[in-house]
Formats: C-alpha cells, sequence, structure tokens
C-alpha cells in the first residue's frame, strides 16, 4: 500500500495521469486548485506548499528536500 | 521517496528567487537540496510546448533522487564541488516584488477568496524579468530570451530515460568537436556534480552568451575522461524560445498579437513567392486589448508578411520575434508589408 502512495505521488507531481487530468478538466480553475491540495494531503508523505514547515522537518530527521515545483492548469 | 522530506509548491508567491532558479516555462521542476538551503540537484526539462513531458521520465527521475540521496550522505564534505550549483543573486527576491506583479499578488494564495487568480505561475516571473528591460526600452538581454538552454544548443541529443546520457552527437557540432560520443553519461561539468538533464541546463545556463570553456567529465563502460567544452560567442541564441508559453507576452509585445508562420515551399509555390523571401502568414490576430494591436493597425488573419522592419530575407517567427525583442523598443512603430490577396499593404504595429 506505501509503494502504491508512493508511486501515486510521483505520478502526481509529473502529471501523467491522464485520466485525472481529464477528470479536473471539468472542474473551475479555483476547484481543481482545492481538489490538488486535498489530494496531496491525503498521501501523508508530502507537505504540501509549506516549505519552512519541510525544512524543519529536514532538519529534525536529516533527510534531505525534495522541492516539487507543479503548476495546476 | 521515504528518504526524502517531499515539498509540494503549487505557486511562485512568496518564493525565494535566490535559491529557486528554474527554467521558468515549465510546469513541473524539482530541487533536491539541504535542509540548509544548499541546491545537490535540479530536476526537470522541457522543450515543446504540447509535448510538456519529452524530456522527463520517472526513470530518469529516480536515477536523480538516487544520487541526490548520495550527494546528501557526503555533505557537507562536497560543499565546495556544489557551489555553484547554487542561485545567484536576483534584482527582486520575491515574484511579487516586481513591478509588473506587485500591485495583483501577494506572498500568499487566497484559499477564501478566488484562489486561482492569486496565484503567480511559473511563467510570469520570466515575463516580469523581460519587462523590466522593455519598460525602460532596453533590448531584452539573451539570457532572458534564450534562458536554460538544453543541451541541443551544443549539438546533444540526451536520452530522457536516463540520468544525463547521450544519445545522440550532431555532426559539426560543438559538442562533436569536444569528442563526445553516443552513450557518454556526464558526471560532472566544471566540477560540479550531475544528476539530470536539468543539472546540465544549470551549467549551461550560468555560462553567460559570451565565449567560455567548460571541462565536461563523462563515463561510458567504466572509463571516464575530461572533455573541453568551447563555447563561441553568442552560442546562446541557437537555444530556441518560440515554445515557450511566455513567447505569446513577446507577440504581443513585438508582434503586436500576432502568431505567425513560416510558408512551406509548397505553400510559397501556389502564391507564387521564392523560397528565399520573407513569407511568414499571420495564422492568428488577437482580438482584444493589447493583443489586439496588429488587428487595429489592419492586419487580418491570412496576410502574409513580405517585410518586416525592412528585412525581406526568409526568416522564421522565432528570428522576427528576436528581432523585435532586439532592436524595436518599447513606443517605436515596425512597418510591415503584408500580402492579402493580389495586394500588397503598408502596416505599422506600436512597439509595447
Amino acid at each position: 500500500m506505501k509503494r502504491f502512495l508512493i508511486l501515486s505521488s510521483i505520478a502526481l507531481s509529473l502529471g501523467a495521469a491522464t485520466a485525472v487530468q481529464s477528470a479536473q478538466s471539468k472542474l473551475t480553475r479555483d476547484q481543481m486548485v482545492h481538489k490538488d491540495k486535498s489530494d496531496v494531503q491525503r498521501i501523508d508523505e508530502w507537505i504540501y506548499n509549506d516549505l519552512e514547515q519541510a525544512r524543519a522537518e529536514a532538519r529534525r530527521t536529516g533527510k534531505p528536500l525534495m522541492v516539487v515545483f507543479r503548476c495546476i492548469p | 521517496m521515504d528518504q526524502f522530506v517531499s515539498v509540494r509548491m503549487i505557486q511562485m508567491n512568496g518564493v525565494d528567487l535566490e535559491t529557486f532558479q528554474f527554467d521558468y516555462d515549465m510546469t513541473f521542476a524539482v530541487f533536491f537540496m539541504n535542509a540548509d538551503k544548499t541546491i545537490y540537484g535540479r530536476y526537470g526539462s522541457r522543450s515543446d510546448m504540447k509535448e510538456a513531458q519529452r524530456e522527463i521520465s520517472l526513470e530518469s527521475l529516480g536515477a536523480a533522487l538516487k544520487n541526490a540521496l548520495e550527494i546528501h550522505q557526503d555533505y557537507p564534505s562536497n560543499k565546495a564541488s556544489l557551489a555553484r550549483k547554487q542561485g545567484v543573486k536576483q534584482r527582486y527576491k520575491t515574484p511579487e516584488q516586481y513591478p509588473l506583479l506587485q500591485s495583483k499578488y501577494t506572498s500568499s494564495l487566497d484559499y477564501n477568496g478566488q484562489v486561482a487568480k492569486s496565484c503567480i505561475h511559473c511563467h510570469q516571473v520570466r515575463e516580469a524579468q523581460r519587462r523590466i528591460f522593455r519598460d525602460r526600452k532596453q533590448p531584452i538581454p539573451d539570457q532572458l530570451l534564450h534562458p536554460f538552454p538544453m543541451p541541443d544548443v551544443i549539438g546533444l541529443k540526451m536520452d530522457p530515460s536516463k540520468k544525463a546520457q547521450i544519445q545522440q552527437v550532431a555532426p559539426g557540432s560543438i559538442a562533436a568537436r569536444a569528442g563526445f560520443q553516443a552513450g557518454d553519461s556526464v558526471e560532472s561539468i566544471d566540477g560540479q556534480p550531475i544528476i539530470s538533464i536539468g543539472d546540465i541546463q544549470w551549467a549551461l545556463e550560468q555560462t553567460g552568451n559570451t565565449a567560455a570553456r567548460q571541462v565536461w567529465s563523462v563515463s561510458n563502460n567504466g572509463s571516464s575522461r575530461d572533455l573541453n567544452v568551447t563555447l563561441p560567442v553568442g552560442w546562446r541564441r541557437a537555444s530556441p524560445f518560440i515554445w515557450r508559453v511566455t513567447s505569446w507576452d513577446m507577440r504581443r509585445m513585438g508582434f503586436g498579437g500576432m502568431k505567425l508562420e513560416d510558408m512551406t515551399d509548397a505553400e510559397r509555390r501556389t502564391r507564387g513567392l521564392s523560397s528565399s523571401q520573407l513569407a511568414l502568414e499571420a495564422k492568428h490576430v488577437g482580438q482584444y486589448g493589447e493583443h489586439a494591436v496588429a488587428k487595429r493597425a489592419g492586419v487580418r488573419k491570412g496576410d502574409i508578411i513580405i517585410a518586416f522592419d525592412g528585412v525581406t530575407r526568409r526568416a522564421t517567427e522565432e528570428q522576427a520575434l528576436a528581432h523585435a525583442m532586439r532592436r524595436k523598443m518599447k513606443g517605436d512603430t515596425l512597418p510591415i508589408t503584408v500580402l492579402r490577396g493580389k495586394q500588397r499593404l503598408n502596416f505599422q504595429i506600436r512597439m509595447q
């Protein structure tokens, strides 16, 4: 399950899921932004839009950061 | 992935531009970094408007992740080799400080209001940077007109499924003269470790547009070698920019809102035009606001431009737009002659 979530999160970042994009195209831009936030926050490996929180977590754990910039269409 | 702290950024509002410098025409970009903000590497490349994912893959992202972890494990003993991977000083620290953006945006998204409208998109950063020069009636510098060149600019076609592996070397190119071979994997450039095609773009990006030399270290089948890359003056201008989403704003400034297309030889024959003369067909003419300047000047969709600011030799849309961005300043007028049926008509396009 964890592996599925990790792969899902990468695919989400790449925006490779055509079906997801197709479904999103029926939403307004505001709805897409809100949906993106709720979708990503469901995957608890990701910190959403908060670089300082991520840096604090990286300092705490000693892990490197992966910062993904992904425009929502 | 679980060995990283992953953060998803969907906006440029409030982003530190002195740290996060990337090709702002992309819609997907990754930074691998330390908590102290030292950048280990970048991932993400783009060279086409429609095929945004042509240069990226899960395989190459996985390879970049693996390499970033290795760099992290050696940190900070390797800090000196990472020095040139860091962002450089910028005119404004965050996007919303740029004059173009400061009256419309704040440092955060308005989730309680019109959230999409409150978002600064990546491409708007590049537009704001160019607008500084345009508003001062100065030519747009080559580094802003041709940002983040792909390795193709020196003749290297990279394999998008690999970390930074060369697929093809163009005969007679800068890369061919340097001795690159298909199958070579780029390991470092001037000492900075390379973990992606995006990292190669960064190394090129930092090299201005004057004559320069770089040492590229490559490996192939277990052996490694150093290659001297000689970049001639103006090398960057071979990097295409017309595919970029930000070219739309430049078409407004330099074409008055037209989208042009160099006519094919077959199309030219039907109109009695030679293959060596200028023949740019107006495929689109903007209809509203600042994108309708050419329309208001009299240009119609389907017109064929046969003279552009005195230039009558064959040119692509990109060459014409580069001419307008370098030689015609805001407030200038740009004379064009068009063919409409059998008529020749002259118009003046006001530069923005």
